[in-house]
């Protein structure tokens, strides 16, 4: 075991060594043209290539159903029970989909030759609008089953499921089912799965469903706006190093 | 791509710096490639060129490292050193930056950004302009980051003088 005169690295010695430690990773690593060929074979793509990927699918498939949505309501305006319940959708589509906008927008604005702090700060936003945005959707889920089930059966087979299951009550019942299942699932989800062990897709479900992940992604973000504004508390700044050569 | 080729050391002890696993470091190194290839176009040639590839190839392991996918993977750690060729070096010398690397891999993302680039010798102003903070900011945030560093190698040290005091 080397004594502590030894191995006691006095910073200054730390970027001798930091650079030797860089020379020999260039010399044992493969060169950029290598790694080029490799990142163009497995179409490498970035952290945010892929969620920028993800949300503009997000988008395309929402703006589909809110056309869709408003072109039925359009040709059912005359019926009553069909147009509100098209209508109730079909904002809760539009909401889905301004959200999607929302992140494609501010992913779109990223970029990585940009300051760390500012991609940093954009790339949290975006997490917590969409943390947010999936916490509503859930959350809003079970109203939605209703005025969903009304369309359904408009389309295939051409009923007025409010008539013909009775009306405002069965609305009122399917809302109240649906709200009780929720809550159901947030006790569950508190209990047994937010921030634990157990199926990772369940586990994030499970943070989306009790604002864990929406909370998480606020704090982060309040860290990072805490990051920058923290100064001078180590005495006046030092003396600049010598440029790099 | 001999702009690059030139400066590839930046990118390899950044990618050992915030990935650990070997198939994570072979990952990270693609991004940051594509990523480099994409953004080049905008790259203002009367600029620095290391200051734009620091930006660049940060950005892309910060969010590397933050995403969710990687995260219980990060918790394996073989090593700063691991898949190098220790016999071209020292083994004090391996063992010192294996220290000092463990050390700076505790650090938060935006933390471990400032010691790499201070590490590699870059000045206040350049450190300050790749990070998005004003000087100061840099220069008291790396002033309490070397006191970290310098506390936890003397820890170190202690612990390790004292397990060679216990075994004689």
């Amino acid at each position: 075991m080397p004594s502590q005169k030894e191995t006691n690295v006095e910073l200054d010695d730390a970027r001798a060594l930091w650079s030797a430690y860089g020379t020999r990773l260039e010399a044992q690593s493969r060169t950029i043209a290598q790694l080029a060929r490799t990142s163009a074979a497995a179409a490498a793509e970035t952290a945010i290539g892929r969620l920028t990927r993800g949300v503009r699918i997000e988008v395309a498939l929402n703006a589909i159903v809110v056309v869709l949505l408003g072109s039925f309501l359009a040709s059912h305006i005359a019926e009553t029970s069909t147009t509100l319940a098209t209508a109730a959708v079909d904002i809760y589509a539009i909401a889905i989909l301004a959200a999607s906008v929302a992140q494609a927008v501010l992913l779109a604005r990223i970029r990585y030759d940009r300051p760390l702090f500012d991609v940093a700060q954009a790339f949290d936003r975006v997490r917590a609008i969409r943390a947010r945005a999936t916490f509503w959707t859930l959350v809003t889920a079970p109203l939605a089953w209703a005025p969903l089930a009304v369309i359904t059966i408009r389309v295939l087979f051409g009923a007025d499921a409010l008539s013909g299951f009775g009306g405002w009550s069965w609305v009122a019942a399917n809302a109240a089912f649906g709200i009780a299942v929720l809550l159901a699932a947030i006790v569950l989800a508190r209990r047994y799965l937010a921030g634990g062990g157990g199926d990772a897709r369940l586990v994030r479900m499970a943070n989306v469903l009790t604002g864990a992940s929406f909370g998480a992604a606020r704090e982060r973000l309040a860290a990072l706006r805490g990051y920058a504004a923290e100064e001078g508390d180590a005495g006046p700044a030092t003396v600049p190093d010598a440029p790099a050569s | 791509m001999a702009l690059l080729e030139r400066h590839r050391p930046i990118l390899y002890k950044i990618v050992n710096a915030y990935a650990h696993a070997p198939s994570d470091r072979d990952d990270l190194a693609a991004e940051a490639v594509a990523a480099l290839w994409s953004a080049f176009p905008r790259y203002d040639a009367s600029r620095r060129f290391s200051t734009w590839m620091y930006r660049v190839v940060l950005n892309v392991a910060i969010s590397f490292a933050r995403s969710e996918r990687r995260r219980s993977e990060r918790q394996v750690l073989p090593g700063a050193l691991a898949g190098l060729d220790r016999a071209a070096a020292a083994p004090a010398e391996d063992e010192r930056v294996e220290r000092l690397a463990a050390v700076v891999a505790d650090f938060g993302e935006l933390d471990k950004a400032l010691v790499l680039l201070y590490l590699d010798g870059e000045p206040y102003d350049t450190i300050a302009s790749i990070v998005g903070l004003s000087e100061t900011n840099v220069a008291t945030k790396l002033s309490r980051l070397k006191r970290r560093i310098k506390e936890q190698l003397e820890r170190d040290d202690a612990v390790a003088e004292g397990d060679e005091r216990g075994t004689r």
